[in-house]
């Protein structure tokens, strides 16, 4: 019994002598390890050309559905990778993604990787869809900027598809209209927010009976 | 464009042979080549429009074989076969020598436009007089590299090819016209016609 | 292989044959590769095609059957009595990896960008049959052309074609055009046009549908979406009368390519290019998305749906107390769904009270029953066609690919006539044939139904092409003045011209417009007056346009992309569309605002307007509907239209 505290005040008298492991972060900042998987990144070939082809095979090997892709033709002239395709859009949605690293699996042209950043907390839902320009690779003239995640690519459920009427829900207030009809009432203004600069109605009832 | 009057003529008597015009393709080929040097696109619609079918179709049948042309070629046509009997008795010399002297390769014309040359035909039909090639629709047998030079350097003096029209001038036309483009030659047509040659009143376009 | 073959039963026309060692009796004549199909056992095809014939080029459907020295292509072997055919034994195992093994000697690498991977047969059946590898994995390929525009609708790759004559064949047997063609031979040959030139065809559309790899693809679906992304909408092509069956498939609520959905008697698969690449246009954003108030000289303002349906109801009414019912004027249109038009006929007659009801400007007598006996399957039966005029073909395009059907398979005489031809010169140009066909288009009416009486010795039958996707069932549902759904007879009213010449001479007070209807903005002039002078407009559109634009009243419709319903082609054949996009305005759809508005104008008997319900109703009011339920055809029989 004395003997157990004893090795185990010992143990717990050694680490306090040893240098800790904790690191002053966010000041400090351990390595990350080389495979790990963190946000992704777009790669770009030697010369600047994009390798992602726009082919959204990432996207249906994700087990998440968080990644969306939307592809174009390439102007010959100017392309923007290799050959006849390229990916003009490309979102992930990073609170959905799981960083399983199936995408990368998937990718016949090695253009997209796990890398290590994993700082990817945010005040506001929007950011944590990441767009191309965020994903690619730096390119000496290319400018890293953000542009906002489309309405309907990955970050759909985050924005909300379409702007919808201010007020009254629709369907709510069609249901009310329904219910009043069927209890031989008509649709009463009134009830359903209409905002008050909205001239009342004549009640149709009424109406008809003075015809 | 518009074909002679002849072949014109030509080309409906071939359509009277068969029970379907299209069967007349061949023989209406042959006889356009004849009077234009190569076949055009212009000279295959008028084909077709004799025989009543599409000009895709006159335009399959004509890539199929490789002894009708779709360009203009030099003054003389030159077609060495490579086929069995001439291998054995040295066509491959033949064509080397002709790739030496003529400094293209096969398929392409001499920078000076006066030949033609192709050796990926099939099948001549001279086995007996192996190795041998077709200069203008004759034969020219038991060739050796020297009888090769004689003959060229005959063609080089003689008339023009007869039916080659003044207006084409190919001299110009890229040694690329190679592999991936039209082949040249072909074996059946090829043993039948050297008898039928030369329509000097063929250049009145 | 001891397999007993199917004991020979009574002569039905029909033989036995095992496959695989099950047994299965199909009509003579049929071909391997169908009785298997029957038997649920899949046979791997490049170059068969249902609706081409066959030609046995590709070797990959080769099968054993026994008492044959070699495998035989199932594609084009008939059955006989007593065959005994293997599908899935070593040989034909081994035939199948072969056959793969060469194809993809030459075949690029290029599937992630390639628009038919996910929905390509060399990939399929690669991964289903192929061999796993190559022993050609070093050998340089032969390269042509890649993305070689063929026209404005078609790109070719050549490197891809893998020379099943698919194409070829199609436009040989099917369209007649003979456009296409393969050239050179040998490992050279490749697919191309005579003399590199534009595909001029109007049915260059279907050629990507008949490649069984990405050879020819949509440059408008061009790398706009892979396959397994798309939702299949099963609908119908809303470009003409003809009912073309579509899959309209979307991507994030936009509809990137119409593709055929085979109906054997309408469309047999072929869809125009017209049809076809009509798709952008419901994608647009243009639309109506709010009920909009604008009285005359007042301020527009936006309100609820609800809030527009009792003004418009309002509106309605007053003119009624003021001037009469008959000085309400209602304007359908060809491109509303059956319920609809069924709803704003009752609406106009019963709930209204005015007979000034009409879909289209042109006034339109009373439907013969004769003139539809001519079903579209029909066609390949006649002897002799009578075409007249280029309207038919004109509005309908995929009739020309039937009437080719019926000239190649049937031998049938294909007389096409100007309009005004004499009906006695076209009876001498058909005598002899003992079934006779006679198309024409609306106007024409009158003209065919003359030489049909001028024809003797042959059943004559008619087929009228109406105009609209569902002109015909416009008129079924008795969107017509004098003509009440069903064809009965109802108190006269103005037709569509007439009905705009009354309201823009102030003789009509309110129009009720239900749109979008294309035909009556080729009204012009007289429809600006109309809309101007009429006191109440109540308009019900998905577009902005010169009626939604003028309207006093304006509530938002659905598209024809985005709402249930059926719609009637040109033969009566009654088909369901479906919703392909959302509607991009929360207002409910046509049929509930529809009854909603009979409701404020005080109809008691109506229900919701659900569109389901409304067609449980309409159906149960008029016979033909009845019997034709989904898919079948409404034919109106002499009593009922009397």
């Amino acid at each position: 019994m004395i003997k157990e505290i004893v090795q185990g005040m010992a143990f717990t008298l050694k680490q306090m002598l040893s240098r800790p492991l904790t690191v002053q972060y966010p000041e400090e900042q351990k390595p990350v390890p080389v495979r790990h998987r963190g946000r992704h990144i777009l790669h770009r070939y030697d010369n600047g050309l994009e390798r992602c082809i726009g082919c959204e095979l990432c996207a249906a090997n994700c087990p998440v559905g968080c990644i969306y892709v939307e592809a174009a033709e390439n102007d010959p002239a100017n392309p923007v990778s290799p050959g006849e395709r390229y990916a003009i859009r490309y979102e992930i949605n990073l609170m959905r993604c799981i960083y399983c690293g199936y995408c990368a699996e998937a990718c016949p042209t090695e253009a997209i990787t796990l890398g290590p950043q994993y700082e990817l907390a945010d005040y506001r839902r929007e950011h944590t869809v990441v767009t191309k320009a965020e994903l690619l690779e730096s390119w000496p003239h290319f400018a890293q900027s953000r542009r906002p995640p489309s309405p309907r690519g990955a970050g759909a459920d985050q924005t909300g598809r379409e702007e919808i009427d201010p007020g009254v829900s629709p369907r709510l207030a069609w249901d009310l209209v329904d219910a009043r009809r069927q209890s031989g009432q008509g649709p009463h203004a009134g009830d359903l927010g209409i905002p008050a600069d909205v001239p009342t109605v004549t009640e149709p009832g009424t109406t008809r009976d003075n015809a | 464009m518009s074909l002679s009057a002849a072949t014109r003529a030509e080309i409906e008597t071939a359509r009277e042979r068969y029970p379907q015009a299209r069967s007349a393709i061949l023989p209406a080929l042959w006889a356009v080549q004849h009077e234009v040097g190569h076949l055009s696109p212009d000279g295959m619609e008028e084909v077709a429009r004799i025989l009543h079918v599409t000009a895709s179709e006159v335009e399959a049948v004509s890539t199929f074989y490789s002894m009708y042309f779709q360009k203009p070629h030099g003054r003389h046509e030159v077609i060495v076969c490579i086929n069995v009997s001439c291998a054995l008795r040295g066509a491959d010399d033949i064509v080397a020598h002709l790739e030496r002297s003529l400094g293209c390769e096969s398929g392409s014309t001499t920078a000076d436009g006066e030949f033609t040359w192709s050796s990926t035909v099939e099948c001549l039909g001279a086995c007996g007089g192996a190795p041998a090639m077709q200069l203008d629709h004759r034969f020219v047998e038991n060739l050796t590299p020297e009888s090769v030079d004689a003959t060229l350097a005959a063609a080089r003096a003689s008339s023009p090819h007869a039916t080659t029209g003044p207006g084409d001038a190919v001299g110009a036309e890229p040694a690329a016209a190679s592999s991936g483009e039209r082949r040249r030659g072909a074996p059946a047509g090829g043993r039948t016609r050297p008898r039928r040659r030369t329509k000097p009143e063929a250049s009145d376009g | 292989m001891t397999q007993t073959p199917a004991a020979p039963g009574p002569d039905d026309g029909r033989v036995g044959v095992t496959i695989d060692g099950r047994e299965v009796r199909v009509p003579k004549g049929t071909l391997v590769l169908d009785a298997a199909t029957e038997l649920g056992i899949h046979i791997p095809i490049y170059c068969a095609h249902a609706k081409l014939d066959p030609v046995a080029v590709c070797r990959m459907c080769l099968v054993h059957i026994e008492k044959f020295p070699k495998p035989q292509p199932a594609c084009a072997t008939t059955v006989a009595e007593g065959m005994v055919v293997t599908t899935n034994n070593a040989e034909v195992t081994k035939l199948r990896e072969g056959v793969l093994e060469f194809l993809l000697v030459n075949h690029p690498l290029d599937c992630p960008v390639c628009d038919r991977g996910g929905e390509c047969d060399l990939q399929d059946f690669t991964f289903r049959y192929g061999p796993g590898t190559s022993r050609f994995p070093i050998t340089e390929k032969v390269h042509f052309a890649k993305a070689l525009p063929l026209s404005q609708h078609i790109e070719l790759d050549q490197e891809r074609c893998i020379l099943c004559w698919r194409c070829v064949r199609y436009y040989d047997e099917i369209t007649g055009e003979k456009e296409i063609v393969l050239q050179q031979r040998g490992v050279q040959t490749l697919v191309t046009t005579f003399n590199g030139e534009q595909l001029k065809s109007n049915f260059q559309g279907n050629l990507p549908e008949v490649c069984p790899v990405g050879a020819l693809t949509h440059r408008e679906y061009r790398f706009r979406a892979r396959p397994w992304e798309l939702q299949r909408a099963p609908s119908v092509c809303p470009e003409c009368s003809y009912g073309c069956n579509i899959n309209a498939d979307s991507r994030d609520f936009e509809i990137k390519r119409f593709a055929s959905r085979d109906n054997p008697l309408v469309d047999d698969m072929w869809l125009c290019d017209r049809g076809r690449y009509s798709f952008p246009q419901w994608n647009t954003s243009e639309r109506v998305r709010r009920p909009q108030l604008r009285p005359r000289g007042g301020e527009q303002r936006d309100v609820t749906a609800v809030e527009a349906i009792s003004a418009a109801a309002r509106e309605l009414r007053a003119v009624v107390d003021q001037h009469g019912s008959g000085a309400v004027g209602v304007l359908g249109s060809a491109l509303n769904t059956n319920e609809e038009l069924w709803l704003l006929g009752r609406l106009a007659r019963d709930v209204i009270g005015t007979p000034h009801i009409d879909h289209q400007l042109e006034p339109f007598e009373k439907l013969d029953p004769a003139e539809h006996a001519l079903g579209i399957a029909d066609i390949e039966e006649c002897d002799a066609l009578v075409v007249l005029g280029a309207e038919p073909e004109a509005e309908a395009p995929v009739l020309t690919l039937r009437l080719f059907k019926a000239e190649r398979k049937r031998g049938a005489r294909v007389h096409r006539l100007d309009h005004g031809a004499d009906p006695s010169r076209i009876a001498s140009a058909v005598r002899g044939a003992k079934t006779i066909g006679v198309i024409a288009d609306e106007t024409n009416r009158a003209h065919a139904a003359r030489v049909a009486a001028a024809i003797t010795g042959g059943a004559v039958r008619r087929l009228t092409v109406t105009r609209g996707v569902n002109g015909r069932g416009a008129k079924d549902m008795g969107v017509l003045p004098g003509l009440a759904a069903g064809y009965r007879s109802a108190p006269s009213g103005k037709h569509g011209r007439e009905i705009l010449e009354a309201a823009a001479s102030g003789a009509l007070r309110a129009l009720l417009i239900l749109g979008p209807n294309p035909a009556l903005e080729t009204a012009g002039d007289v429809l600006q007056r109309a809309l101007a002078r009429a006191d109440s407009v109540v308009v019900i559109d998905s577009r902005p346009g010169v009626c939604a634009g003028a309207a006093t009243v304006l509530i938002p419709g659905h598209a024809f992309f985005e709402k249930h319903g059926t719609v009637t082609n040109l033969e009566g054949r009654v088909q369901r569309i479906r919703p392909a996009l959302p509607p991009a305005t929360p207002t409910p759809t046509e049929t509930r605002v529809l009854s909603s508005l009979a409701a404020e104008l005080g109809a008691r008997d109506w229900d919701r307007g659900e569109p389901s319900a409304v067609n449980r109703a309409l159906r149960a009011a008029l016979a033909p509907y009845a019997a034709a339920g989904n898919g079948g055809r409404a034919t109106w029989v002499a009593e009922a239209v009397a």
